[in-house]
């Protein structure tokens, strides 16, 4: 498979006052199309500054980072606009789900600023569709939010995230919020999701979430510590629920 | 891009109501000030025209007492002068020595109890010669205006206006029956047709009477209130009111070279003059609609530094999505906008039924009062809202721009 994300010796620094705290230091690591890898680590290791600087949420302070071969750090506010358009999907732990408006205006979001791809307005159309669809939601297009229950929030996200057709889906944490029933729903789609060819990239803490990707990369202190394939996978459409 | 700035701001407005309401309020006050000090200041130059139009421009006004000829009168500070006399205007009545002045008459004013039978009313008299009812282009609907003759012999005559008949004497025809002033009695010889209120004052709702009549019997004086002439071309004014000068200070033994103990004045002056303070009255009161207007402004750019604090994480994710600064900053501007430009209409709309009420109370108060929608009016007031509207959302627009995308995940 080919290489998507070639990273080396990246670091972030935040600067407070005269405080420097160096959340990520020398990260190094390769992720291929197609891969389902899990960022771990303990509270303030940095995975999920990693997660930020892969999904073109914040600036490295240093090293290089190949997208697809081309180096970020050199793109311009416009390009990065367009990248985390076109290229990513990102569900959050809190979902980030504008409350006031409907299913489907949440799940459209990133089509609103697509101004790339051309779609006419009935392929954009299909595209929510068929994203809410995917995640069991097609009943729901016209909720609110706000009246969702967490599981079903995190579906739509998942949604939003699909809706652009991305390369790669960023999750923080994604079953973070969630009870052990829709978290487990939650991986089921993300798994459903790698087996489709997506690549999935997913900060957790959890073990037992984890378990759920092929790959984990285990941080502490700011470095990459272990890169692991992992051993006795969990299926999620097998279990009936996340330990 | 426009259509998902505008399909945003919906989304937006729609989820604050009562906060878009009232900030909307505020443009919405400013822009009906405009609107109504606009058109009401248009159709009051308007009405003051149509007056000077129907009296004509071509007349001169002597008043007693020394002021500038373009400023208030002596009159105005409660200053009485009694060196205008009778004989003054019986010599600019001389054709040979003021070939330009077609008619003059001195004037005395007073208000006074008039009686007819059981009813009583206060009523404006005026003691005037005859050349009265060609100065003011009166209208006679009955009877016959005050004569020369009238005048010479002190008659205890009276012409009265169209609503002091009706008043005094209802259905009856008023020719020939007396009315009592102070006591006395005036046998009314004429009836004016209606005319409705001008700036010279209420002709429906006045009596006049012989001059001498009015300086010996009601008020016991000889000098005069004011003359008023009328000049047969308005080219003339000038020259006639310098003759006028040399005259009465002549006449009041006054050097040519001292002012005079009088003013001469001409419509088209006062009408400046009277230009003058509308004009300034309404620059002030467009200064007062221009500070609604800034206050409303402040209102949008406050409410748009509100949202813009609820918002941070909203805009966050929307950048985190793929929104670009301009698009932010589009958004916002385009929410300033339309609540400036929606405040704009309908304040327009206001200020449109409040000038017709200002029309309808100003008719029903018989000003031949003409309501003005120059549609320029209501663009220029929607202009001047979205420009408040883009001007005050430039800031928070600025502001909301520089958010971040990780604002979406710090507010976590």
């Amino acid at each position: 498979m080919p290489t998507l994300i070639d990273c080396s010796d990246l670091k972030k620094t935040f600067i407070t006052g005269e405080t420097e705290t160096h959340a990520l230091k020398n990260a190094t690591c390769t992720i291929n199309q197609g891969e389902f890898v899990a960022i771990m680590g303990p509270s303030g290791s940095g995975k999920s500054t990693l997660m930020h600087l892969l999904s073109f949420l914040e600036k490295p302070s240093g090293g290089t980072y190949l997208f697809e071969g081309e180096d970020i750090t050199t793109f311009d506010e416009e390009r990065i606009s367009e990248l985390r358009n076109q290229s990513i999907g990102f569900v959050f732990q809190a979902f980030n789900l504008l409350p006031r408006l409907s299913v489907w205006d949440n799940a459209e979001l990133p089509l609103l600023y697509d101004f790339y791809t051309k779609l006419s307005r009935s392929n954009k159309k299909k595209r929510v569709t068929d994203a809410l669809k995917s995640v069991g939601l097609s009943h729901r297009e016209e909720y609110q939010t706000q009246y969702l229950s967490g599981g079903e929030k995190q579906r739509v996200a998942i949604a939003r995230a699909l809706v652009n057709d991305p390369k790669i889906i960023f999750a923080d944490e994604p079953t973070g919020n969630l009870d052990s029933k829709s978290g487990l729903d939650v991986m089921r789609i993300l798994q459903k999701l790698h087996e489709d060819g997506r690549t999935i990239i997913m900060v957790t803490h959890e073990n037992a979430t984890a378990q759920h990707a092929e790959r984990i990369l285990r941080l502490k202190d700011g470095i990459i510590i272990k890169d692991e394939k992992v051993e006795n996978r969990l299926i999620a459409k097998d279990i009936k629920e996340l330990k | 891009m426009l259509f998902l700035a505008l399909k945003t701001t919906w989304q937006n407005f729609s989820a604050a109501k009562l906060r878009t309401f009232l900030t909307v309020l505020g443009i919405i006050i400013g822009i009906t000030a405009v609107v109504i000090v606009m058109s009401v200041g248009r159709s009051a130059q308007e009405l003051l025209l149509d007056q000077v139009r129907a009296v004509g421009s071509n007349l001169i006004v002597v008043l007693p007492g020394a002021a500038a000829d373009d400023g208030p009168p002596a009159i105005a500070f409660g200053i009485v002068t009694t060196t205008l006399i009778n004989e003054d205007v019986e010599q600019l009545r001389i054709k040979s020595n003021f070939p330009h002045i077609l008619y003059a008459s001195g004037y005395v004013t007073t208000n006074k109890i008039v009686r007819h039978r059981s009813t009583t009313k206060s009523y404006e008299i005026q003691g005037v010669s005859a050349d009265a009812v060609n100065i003011e282009r009166m209208s006679i609907a009955e009877g016959q205006f005050i004569s020369a003759a009238d005048e010479g012999q002190n008659a205890r005559v009276a012409v009265i206006g169209a609503e002091v008949a009706k008043e005094l004497f209802d259905k009856q025809n008023p020719i020939g029956k007396n009315i009592k002033i102070d006591k006395t009695n005036y046998r009314v010889i004429g009836i004016l047709k209606k005319r409705g209120t001008s700036f010279f004052g209420d002709f429906d709702k006045t009596i006049y009477v012989p001059l001498t009549t009015a300086q010996k019997s009601l008020l016991g004086i000889d000098y005069l209130s004011f003359a008023r002439m009328r000049i047969d071309d308005e080219r003339n004014i000038t020259a006639t009111e310098a003759e006028i000068r040399k005259l009465l200070k002549t006449r009041h033994g006054i050097p040519q070279d001292e002012e005079g103990d009088f003013s001469v004045r001409n419509l088209a002056s006062a009408l400046n003059f009277l230009g003058n303070i509308t004009n300034v009255v309404r620059y002030f009161l467009i200064t007062v609609a221009g500070i609604a207007l800034v206050v409303g402004g402040i209102g949008v750019m406050n409410m748009m530094l509100i949202t813009l604090n609820r918002r941070v994480r909203e805009i966050g994710l929307r950048k985190s999505l793929g929104a670009r600064s301009l698009d932010i900053a589009l958004q916002f501007i385009t929410e300033s906008l339309i609540i400036a430009l929606v405040g704009g209409i309908i304040g327009s709309i206001l200020g449109f039924s409040l000038i017709e009420l200002v029309a309808v109370i100003a008719t029903a108060n018989d000003l031949a009062w003409q309501t003005n929608h120059a549609p320029s009016i209501y663009l220029t007031a929607c202009g001047i809202a979205s420009v408040i509207g883009i001007i005050f959302g430039i800031y928070p627009a600025f502001k909301a721009q520089r958010v971040s995308p990780m604002e979406a995940l710090r507010y976590e």
